[in-house]
């Protein structure tokens, strides 16, 4: 029995290059052992869609593994890594050197993880019975959580319509809808399973099953980039060990990979780590001229209404560009120091442009 | 999620030489479409006994390409061909040239195939269900035989004890309980979809669902090799025929690795013609010389009551060695050149040793 070669969509995408048809033919007859996944599903949005880059997204650990003739490429081309290259944690905030500048327009500051429990299938694979197992390993496992960290779990099934539109709204809380997210399957069952965590502040949230198991986020307004960072530090570790004691399960760590996550893309740190700010400057002069400085600068701008959101305004989302290849701190610091430049460099070109 | 890596008891096996640690991690959480088959199930054999050669078995088609970073070099080790090698049938009985010697003592000939229906998991992976699928699909095909062909399809189950008896001293019926078929996993749901076809005069056969799903046999007294070997052909393409009429299914035939068996060292043809006959002279000189012979002449020997039924009085079942990398015709002619040399030079041993 075969499985007939499909057509990917996304002719320039990673997947094209590294699908080939004999390796199509050596890997389409397996399925994961953790949630059945097969490299058709994985796939899935390179095929339907004419757009993506990297168009691949693993249902379970096992995924790396057993696709690995596609995945190990695809990773190593996508990070810039080599074969024999490690992945190397750091959370100490304390090598972190400087701040954003006070001086400038910083909104709000992010910092997100994911971090995915070992024996659960990632989001576009997990079986139901799974997704329903994070969560309520989770809901006891936030229980556990003490002083600033201590909050309620609030599942998305049940939640109030204003409610969640205003937790949107105020950038808590993620959305469904996506393309991407629909189409690779980690929008199955929606909404059961999913909700968020958040102290009393929301300062610290969890995000629970939307495109990974978990997002760690350590929030708040403001650019105190070095304090969002501590208090993601010590809220990731409380929420590792409140798990370990509930269940005796780790997150899952690649001695090369780092933390496992659905999107290879999000490999290593998993991090993320952000400001909304105002660069009315760099607005005048060109949003393509502001994309070329900040891939120089490591750091990617987005809008600033989710992933897909799109740009208005002059107010930019800006984080870091990578994710594995570098340290938690060494990509704080990318961001750090990429914002002060864009800041710096913001202001020349207001005074260029008579703002 | 990772399974431990097995001690595989085979030291000297080819799966203990293939069966590396990063192999393992890589494949061990993967399973086929067809059968739901794992890489230790397939391994099982060189894991639990000390003696393999080979060692692994598949489940389905499906296993030779999932788990080909394995069976890959299994298979080209083996049987000693190339990456590039391709498999060459050829049935056609007036290419043989001459046949074996009428003064040999031959009791008699035999030559099998195995063949495999496309869609259906092989013996140590088929499910139940497929299983009895096959079995149900073999007794339309069956029906319609027609000539010295047709015959009747005999289950296994509520076969009578002495009959069933009978058909295995007369060397027609195969038995169960060889260890090596139970731990890979070919005895389950026993004797459930199993049994015999056979015509009238028993010289054309055809096992159901023991070690391949079918194995198509000719066979009768005496040494007319050729002609057993032209009931085979002509066997063989009115089975396949039968079978493509009834369910639209094909066998399973692969450009590089042939006939599909579910074991490697059965690729190829598939194909094993023996003869039973007397070297008195030659079990004077030793077995273990006679074996050396059978080497060179790439002939292997053995003893008369099934693979597994060891080695008693003169008589010897002589079949050609190899199954893939030569053509039906050539092997047919190897053997009829071997089994004429060995008799040859068995009646000179007879002079030497004085019988």
């Amino acid at each position: 029995m075969s499985d007939p070669f499909p057509e990917i969509k996304s002719t320039h995408s990673l997947v094209a290059k590294y699908v080939t048809k004999p390796i199509w033919e050596k890997l389409s007859r397996a399925v994961t052992k953790t949630s059945g996944f097969s490299l058709a599903q994985a796939i899935a949005c390179a095929v339907e869609f004419d757009n993506q880059h990297c168009g691949i997204y693993a249902g379970d650990w096992d995924s790396y593994k057993v696709f690995s003739d596609v995945f190990d490429p695809l990773i190593q081309e996508y990070h810039g890594i080599s074969a024999d290259s490690v992945h190397t944690s750091d959370m100490d905030v304390g090598k972190i050197n400087g701040n954003i500048d006070p001086t400038a327009p910083v909104h709000s500051t992010r910092i997100r993880v994911g971090r995915s429990i070992d024996g659960f299938g990632l989001s576009p694979g997990i079986t139901r019975e799974q997704r329903v197992g994070v969560e309520n390993l989770m809901s006891k496992a936030f229980a556990n959580l003490t002083g600033d960290l201590a909050g309620t779990y609030y599942p998305l099934t049940g939640m109030n319509e204003q409610v969640r539109q205003q937790l949107v709204d105020d950038h808590f809380l993620f959305v469904n809808g996506d393309r991407n997210l629909t189409v690779a399957g980690m929008e199955r069952d929606w909404p059961e399973g999913r909700g968020i965590f958040h102290n009393a502040a929301k300062t610290f949230l969890l995000w629970v099953n939307e495109e990974d198991q978990t997002r760690i986020i350590s929030m708040q307004q403001g650019g105190d980039v070095k304090g969002v960072f501590e208090r993601l530090a010590r809220g990731i570790k409380a929420v590792g060990d409140s798990v370990k004691a509930e269940s005796g399960k780790e997150f899952a760590l690649s001695e090369q990979y780092g933390y496992i996550h659905s999107c290879p893309t999000n490999l290593g740190t998993g991090m993320r780590a952000s400001v909304h700010v105002d660069l009315p400057g760099w607005t005048k002069e060109g949003v393509d001229k502001l994309n070329a400085r900040c891939e120089v600068l490591c750091v990617q701008p987005r809008g600033t209404r989710g992933e897909s959101g799109g740009q208005t305004g002059c107010t930019y989302d800006i984080s870091n560009k990578h994710r594995l290849g570098y340290s938690e701190v060494q990509l704080v610091q990318v961001m750090i120091d990429g914002v002060n430049t864009l800041w710096k460099e913001d202001q020349e070109w207001q005074k260029k442009h008579g703002m | 999620m990772s399974d431990p890596f097995p001690e595989i008891k085979s030291t000297h096996s080819l799966v203990a030489k293939y069966v590396t640690k990063p192999i393992w991690e890589k494949l061990s959480r993967a399973v086929t479409k067809t059968s739901g088959f794992s890489l230790d199930k397939a391994i099982a054999c060189a894991v639990q006994f000390d003696n393999q050669h080979c060692g692994i078995y598949a489940g389905d088609w499906d296993s030779y390409k999932v788990f080909a970073d394995v069976f890959d070099p299994i298979i080209k080790e083996y049987h000693g061909i190339t990456d590039d090698s391709i498999h060459t049938s050829d049935m056609d009985a007036t290419k043989i040239k001459g046949n074996i010697d009428p003064a040999a003592p031959v009791h008699s000939t035999r030559i099998r195939v195995g063949r495999s229906i496309d869609g259906f998991g092989l013996s140590p992976g088929i499910t139940k269900e497929q299983r009895v699928g096959v079995e149900n699909l073999m007794k339309k095909a069956f029906a319609n035989l027609k000539d010295d062909l047709a015959g009747s399809y005999f289950p296994l189950t509520g076969m009578k004890e002495d009959v069933r008896q009978q058909l295995v001293d007369d060397h027609f019926l195969f038995v169960s309980g060889d260890p090596n078929l139970k731990v890979a996993g070919m005895e389950r749901d026993w004797p459930e979809g199993r049994g015999i076809f056979h015509n009238k005069e028993k010289t054309f056969l055809t096992w159901v669902n023991e070690e391949d799903q079918l194995r198509i046999i000719s066979m009768q007294k005496g040494g007319d090799v050729k002609a057993v070997f032209a009931r085979l052909a002509t066997g063989i393409k009115a089975v396949g025929d039968s079978v493509k009429t009834e369910s639209g299914k094909e066998f399973m035939l692969d450009g590089k690795y042939g006939y599909i068996h579910s074991c490697p060292t059965n690729l190829g043809t598939g194909m094993r013609a023996s003869v039973h006959l007397d070297l008195p002279g030659w079990t004077k000189e030793g077995l273990k010389t006679l074996q050396a012979r059978c080497e060179e002449l790439h002939l292997q020997p053995r003893g008369t009551r099934g693979e597994s039924g060891g080695q008693t009085g003169v008589t010897y079942d002589i079949s050609n060695k190899h199954r893939l990398g030569y053509s039906e015709v050539q092997l047919i002619q190897k053997m009829i050149d071997g089994v004429n040399t060995l008799y040859k030079e068995d009646l000179e041993l007879q002079k030497k040793h004085g019988i």
